[in-house]
């Protein structure tokens, strides 16, 4: 692979993992332990193991996934940095959406990357975290930077993804984890914000800003 | 709901409460019409007033059942434009209809029994017929009223009978136009529902043929691909590192390819491009000022300055740790300039300026500095030969 330089005077850099693709995950895991100066300490599915985990090993990195069966990333990057505040945290994403790039920022995390980024990028990346500096994908800020200012918060944004394709409410509240009551509430603030007379003319204008 | 409710929702709470109200106000009004003979009726007999007091109530719950239902149930389907008024017919409540019915009953006993004058069960009778005639299709009601007309040629019938039957037809009408005006407002809202999802999913549509065009031809090939690195592998061919790492580079363009096809739904314009540079700017803790705006861009460069904008705020925050930055825009060019640079030697060009500078091209000038972690990205348009 990379010609990986050599371990680093206080051991290998310690990494754990947590995604709940487990395919990804564990190709993830074999490339970064591949690196002569990272070691992988652990691999979690969900935010409940993954704060387990890192409360557990304090890890230097923390490789998160941004989409996760119980929650989403960014607030199990914030658990770490409270559990285990040595801990940086990198995000890794399948799709990312304007507002969470700009969440992760605000709250301190330093990487942000998207799941296409080869073997070599990510353990250039995890050095980085590791040592303070960011690792932000530039199509991702690009892509930030044109959607403009999103109205929208990351979970309105959520709940309108799910109704662009005409979804009934109970379905989108099936597909977003959520009560009926509070996707009604999410989707009439987000209709409110956009002034659309209904969701599907909310999606539309979101997704043609790009906010969705 | 929202302010932002359906306009349905609103309408059907408009036709419900002026249906309700109108029902509800009927014998009061009537009583107020007739005047002083109906008064005296009510003082001497208080036992009928009551009746007709009961009698209002169950009315007006009848006829918010009945439009409950209504409202709930899918509406009938039209055959042809003389079948409107069918719309207008109300369905169920007839447990309060029945309450209403039994104080018109009561008060032909009374009125049998010598109680009052039977000035009151004319009252009674009429918002017992409005509620019932509510309930029935519009030709049996117009048939009534022919009727009665008849008879009151042919002087089989009072004076008072035949005001009583045009005041009941007349409130019929009232209510079945409200009743009407509803039914058409939510075929409307229905019909426009229907075309947004008609939209959506013709737009779903297009979306999953773009997307299949895209994907369909990568996946096969990455499929033959890692098969392929897969059979070289078990025979320990070196050949296989090489094929692999192609089937990743396919699926990462790919990829791309994808993201550009959501991408391609718009086109953003200079002012976005700016609010989105300060917004992620801002949520990296960064205080950005901004000088000038978008319309200061003579309007043949704004393309080159969003692109310009999106470049330097990108590089900005993967290559600085900036705590305030600054955005210029002006007739002549865009100015970045930001704190929390590392380093203090002059920029190297490898670091994706020189990327930047032949992008420009002849649009523009490029220069970028640093000094004592400040650094200066300046983009100066070529103005030269410009009509102003």
């Amino acid at each position: 692979m990379t010609t990986a330089p050599a371990p680093p005077p206080g051991g290998a850099l310690r990494v754990i993992l947590v995604d709940d693709e487990h395919l990804i995950r564990s190709a993830l895991a074999t490339m970064l332990s591949l690196e002569a100066d990272l070691e992988v300490l652990g691999e979690a599915s969900t935010v409940a193991e993954g704060t387990r985990l890192a409360g557990e090993t304090s890890p230097d990195v923390a490789v998160v996934d941004l989409q996760l069966p119980d929650g989403d990333g960014l607030e199990l990057c914030e658990q770490i940095a409270e559990l285990s505040p040595d801990t940086r945290c990198l995000v890794l994403t399948s799709h990312a959406r304007p507002g969470y790039l700009k969440r992760a920022l605000a709250q301190g995390v330093l990487g942000f990357l998207p799941k296409t980024t080869s073997a070599e990028q990510l353990a250039r990346a995890v050095r980085s975290v590791a040592a303070g500096r960011r690792a932000i994908d530039p199509e991702l800020a690009a892509e930030t930077i044109s959607s403009g200012d999103s109205p929208l918060t990351p979970r309105e944004a959520d709940v309108l993804e799910y109704a662009a394709d005409g979804a009934p409410v109970e379905q989108i509240a099936r597909r977003a984890h959520l009560a009926e009551g509070t996707v009604r509430n999410y989707l009439s603030s987000a209709q409110a914000k956009l002034q659309a007379a209904n969701r599907h003319e909310a999606a539309a204008i979101a997704r043609r800003q790009g906010w969705i | 709901m929202s302010a932002q409710a359906r306009q349905w929702t609103i309408f059907y709470v408009y036709t419900l409460w002026s249906v309700v109200v109108m029902t509800a106000m009927m014998p009061v009004m009537l009583v107020l019409m007739i005047g002083a003979p109906a008064f005296d009726q009510i003082r001497e007999h208080p036992l009928l007033g009551v009746l007709l007091l009961g009698q209002a109530v169950a009315s007006m719950l009848a006829t918010r059942t009945a439009l409950r239902c209504w409202a709930a149930a899918p509406p009938a389907p039209m055959r042809g434009p003389w079948d409107l008024p069918r719309l207008g017919m109300l369905p169920g409540g007839w447990r309060w209809l029945a309450a209403s019915a039994l104080a018109t009953l009561l008060l032909t006993a009374a009125t049998l029994a010598g109680l009052g004058s039977g000035l009151l069960l004319l009252v009674s009778g009429i918002v017992l017929a409005v509620s019932a005639l509510l309930r029935v299709p519009w030709r049996w009601s117009a048939g009534g009223l022919v009727a009665v007309g008849l008879l009151a040629l042919v002087g089989i019938m009072t004076p008072d009978l035949a005001v009583s039957s045009f005041v009941t037809f007349v409130a019929v009408l009232a209510l079945r136009s409200s009743i009407w005006l509803g039914a058409v407002v939510r075929e409307l809202d229905q019909a426009r529902e229907a075309q947004a999802q008609l939209a959506v999913a013709e737009e779903r549509l297009r979306f999953a043929r773009d997307l299949h065009d895209v994907t369909g031809r990568d996946l096969s090939v990455i499929a033959v691909k890692t098969e392929l690195v897969a059979q070289l592998a078990e025979r320990g061919d070196p050949r296989a590192a090489e094929h692999g790492r192609e089937a990743a580079q396919i699926a990462r363009t790919s990829l791309a390819e994808i993201r550009s096809l959501v991408r391609g739904y718009r086109e953003a314009d200079l002012a976005t491009e700016l609010q989105g540079t300060a917004s992620l700017l801002r949520s990296a803790h960064a205080e950005v000022t901004i000088e000038g705006d978008a319309e200061d861009v003579p309007a043949r460069h704004r393309g080159t300055a969003a692109w310009a904008l999106r470049e330097g705020g990108t590089n900005i925050l993967r290559h600085a740790d900036p705590t305030a930055v600054v955005i210029t825009l002006s007739p002549q060019g865009v100015r970045l300039v930001n704190d929390g640079a590392p380093g203090d030697d002059p920029v190297p060009e490898g670091s994706g300026l020189t990327g930047m500078r032949e992008r420009l091209g002849e649009d523009a000038e490029l220069t970028a500095r640093r000094d004592r972690g400040r650094f200066t990205l300046d983009i100066r348009f070529d103005t030269t030969g410009e009509t102003r």
